[in-house]
């Protein structure tokens, strides 16, 4: 663990922030639970212990199903070569990821039990026994999902599908957590907790050492020692369970799932696309439509451009709840339109990353485009029509549902209008910082990695810094059609509109004009940096 | 300019016609590694030159500063009458490139892929179609065509970036490593490739560990050790460099030349 942090300073640093922020909160979470099951009456501090395990249980087992980030340790096949069984290769897992960060956080909640259900040496002896299983038997999980998870992931399929997938699964997590949040007002929680329900959930591991540490607090040590014995059955049963599934994914077996490569995905056989067909595009040249027609195909096919759709469907989700809620407050009539503009900015934050590392993802096909003897201007020129027009599509349905939810359809025009102007600000803008500040974007797991981020965050701080110009240069279009519309006179509009036009395209000229000759200046480095993974 | 200026400057230019490359003084690091040092080579216009050196001897590097993929620190280079420097574009239209690491539009199909490539070199839509067309049948790739890249395999991936550098009729071509990690089927159809070339006048600088094919196919070979060239010529001239014996091999020249132990014995273990 240390000679990670020993050969990369930022990760140490980052772990370091990690832990002076997050250590003390969550020895204040051990606290307030150590005080919680000290304080509050029986029965309600064992359900309370039920509902902290349980939560702790959840949280690490689902956690990184959801926030899965793929790094060098789970690729266990590297191990293959040795003379291990895949037993001793999961065993050695588990107790690797006692020493992770996480679980060290995860301590003072952990203590808090003994603090609290701990009356004497007999007592404390049980609680460290049914904790020990209980932590054994959630990092088996866990580790077994990590390690399954990456063994599936060697399919690329799968890592293809997980793009789309892990994204729906938080976009219904969040719906779920909304509607519960929003009848947690209306349920009578006693009647939960006295239900069938509740108790049979509190037949898995975390409700058994639940059990256990209660029974043993209130002197009932038949109980507690037959929970126990039922919780170290569980925790050998599912360690050895995972052991097997774990075999059957790195033999080639997943369980219900082909594990093996899957077949050749073919993708419709070439034939004139859109953009060589399209008169609209047909006075471009040649070198302009490929570079457009490939980025496109890209933004279909290549898993970092789903990750991010999906990243702006969940914030139109997210975007879109908030707004279904706050129209029934009686003032969202009159706020509705201010709102609607202000979401914008949500999602053009998350449309500027795309714009500004246009060559973030060409990875090691950088080197290959550079080679191309076409002038740079053609491929600046392709790459930033493509997004734009990708970028169009997604505003369009962003702008229509968030007018709608916020009852401003009449503004859905010059919301659309200030969007595109916008993205148009921001693409002449990220054509010079693709060339000064180029970062390689790379998928680990179904995650997308900044490459950047191992270089330390002054990469963090420069983008932060891009964002902030990217958002003054847009005050004036935003002026240009705000002022108008909202105080001085609609009817201006008809000269502020083509003055907005006149200045994002004046400057988008500018942008091109300074980022052909910086570009040829500067590929070389740009292959540097994005033509190496670290 | 006097005459005898003149005179210079035209016999100059004619000697820059008749090479293909000229590398002089060329100089690369990486902090505080030197990866090349001081390397002047000329390659003729129409030969099969070789470039040979053990693992990290600084080939790769050489090859990426030729093609305009590396900034040297010191030195020139001009390839096809063109400096790399003050004229990349016009290097790049007359050159194509194998590197050793095929980093390829993965998301694209062989010949989307093709397609792409014979566009971005100027060839009109019909012209990359056809050439794309005949390049996928000469490599092999026909039924492979509309499949992503990111499923081929090693071979068929060099194969792809082979034809891609082919399309515009290069007038040099670099492959670096070419056979690295292929079946020998692969090789067989590389190698045809650039018998052909040859025959057309192309002139071809390749890297390669595979001595047996740079000994039967180049007609001069350069060989550089830690940066630094140690040797250059034909086999003849090479073998007196290295003074071995009038029939040694290229592998022998080679391991004389940057004076390479082999000793499994010492591993009493073994």
């Amino acid at each position: 663990m240390l000679r990670g942090y020993r050969r990369n300073a930022s990760a140490a640093i980052g772990a370091l922030f990690l832990f002076l922020l997050v250590f003390p909160l969550a020895i204040a979470l051990g606290f307030i639970f150590a005080n919680s099951f000290l304080e509050i009456a029986p029965p309600y501090n064992g359900h309370l212990l039920r509902s902290v395990l349980l939560g702790i249980y959840f949280l690490w087992v689902m956690g990184p199903i959801l926030g899965y980030a793929f790094n060098d340790a789970y690729d266990i096949t590297k191990l293959f070569v040795y003379p291990l069984s895949l037993r001793q290769i999961f065993a050695g897992a588990i107790l690797g990821s006692l020493l992770d960060l996480p679980v060290l956080f995860l301590l003072p909640s952990l203590i808090a039990v003994f603090v609290g259900f701990t009356t004497g040496g007999a007592t404390f002896l049980l609680h460290l026994i049914a904790i020990s299983l209980y932590l054994l038997h959630t990092l088996s999980l866990s580790q077994a999902f990590l390690l399954a998870s990456a063994g599936i992931l060697r399919s690329r399929r799968f890592r293809d599908l997980a793009t789309v997938l892990i994204p729906v699964i938080w976009i219904a997590w969040y719906f779920f957590t909304q509607a519960l949040s929003g009848r947690t007002g209306s349920i009578d929680w006693r009647i939960f907790l006295e239900s069938r329900a509740w108790d049979i959930l509190n037949y898995l591991p975390p409700g058994l050492t639940a059990r256990a540490v209660y029974a043993a607090w209130q002197g009932e040590w038949g109980a507690a020692i037959g929970y126990l014995m039922a919780l170290a059955a569980f925790t050998l049963a599912t360690v050895y369970l995972v052991a097997w599934a774990l075999q059957k994914v790195y033999a080639g077996d997943v369980l219900r799932q082909p594990a093996r490569a899957a077949a050749p995905v073919s993708a419709a056989p070439s034939a004139p696309s859109d953009i060589d067909t399209s008169p609209l595009f047909r006075r471009l040249s040649s070198v302009v439509r490929a570079v457009m027609d490939k980025e496109i195909k890209y933004f279909f096919r290549d898993p970092y451009f789903r990750i991010m759709l999906m990243n702006l469907v969940y914030i139109l989700c997210v975007t879109g709840f908030a707004l279904l809620r706050m129209g029934k407050d009686p003032i969202s009539p009159y706020i509705g339109p201010v709102v609607a503009w202000a979401a914008t900015g949500i999602v053009l934050l998350t449309e500027m990353q795309l714009v500004c590392n246009i060559f973030g993802t060409e990875g090691g096909a950088a080197a290959l485009l550079f080679l191309f003897p076409c002038s740079r201007r053609e491929i600046l020129l392709g790459k930033n029509l493509a997004i734009f027009f990708a970028l169009s599509v997604i505003n369009l349905v962003y702008v229509l549902v968030t007018s709608a939810l916020c009852h401003a359809l009449p503004w859905y025009g010059l919301l659309f209008f200030w969007m595109e102007m916008a993205i148009l600000v921001c693409i002449s803008l990220g054509n010079i910082a693709s060339i000064y500040f180029p970062y390689r974007m790379v998928m680990r797991g179904w995650r997308i990695r900044q490459q950047s981020a191992t270089r330390g965050c002054g990469y963090s701080l420069i983008y932060l810094a891009i964002m902030a110009v990217g958002f003054l240069l847009m005050i004036p279009v935003l002026a240009a059609l705000v002022l108008p519309a909202f105080w001085i006179d609609p009817n201006w509009l008809l000269l502020t509109i083509p003055l907005s036009i006149a200045y994002a395209g004046g400057l988008y000229l500018l942008s091109l004009a300074r980022a052909e000759p910086l570009l040829m200046e500067r590929e070389v480095d740009i292959i540097a940096k994005v033509g190496q993974e670290d | 300019m006097d005459v005898e200026e003149s005179r210079n400057g035209s016999e100059a230019r004619t000697e820059a016609i008749n090479y293909s490359i000229v590398a002089t003084g060329l100089s690369k690091r990486f902090g505080a590694q030197t990866a090349v040092e001081n390397l002047s080579l000329q390659v003729r216009e129409g030969e099969f030159f070789g470039f040979l050196g053990p693992n990290g001897a600084g080939k790769s590097t050489t090859i990426k500063m030729m093609c305009g993929l590396l900034r040297p620190d010191a030195g020139t280079i001009r390839v096809a009458g063109y400096d790399v420097a003050a004229h990349p574009l016009e290097v790049k239209r007359q050159i194509g490139v194998l590197p050793e690491e095929t980093n390829l539009y993965e998301r694209l199909t062989g010949e989307e892929f093709l397609l792409f490539s014979g566009r971005m070199y100027g060839l009109s839509l019909d012209e990359a179609r056809a050439r794309a067309a005949d390049l996928l049948e000469l490599m092999e790739l026909v039924e492979s065509k509309d499949k992503l890249i990111v499923d081929y395999s090693m071979g068929m991936k060099k194969k792809v970036a082979l034809a891609s550098a082919l399309l515009h009729r290069p007038k040099v071509m670099f492959l670096d490593e070419p056979f690295n990690g292929i079946d020998p089927i692969s090789v067989r159809a590389i190698r045809n490739v650039m018998r052909h070339l040859t025959e057309r006048g192309t002139t071809i600088f390749i890297s390669s560990h595979v001595m047996e094919v740079i000994e039967r196919l180049c007609s001069r070979v350069a060989i550089i050790h830690q940066g630094r060239l140690v040797g250059e010529g034909t086999l003849a001239e090479l073998r007196t460099m290295a003074q071995t014996a009038s029939d040694s091999s290229l592998e022998d020249i080679f391991l004389k030349m940057v004076d390479a132990r082999v000793d499994a014995d010492a591993l009493s273990w073994l």
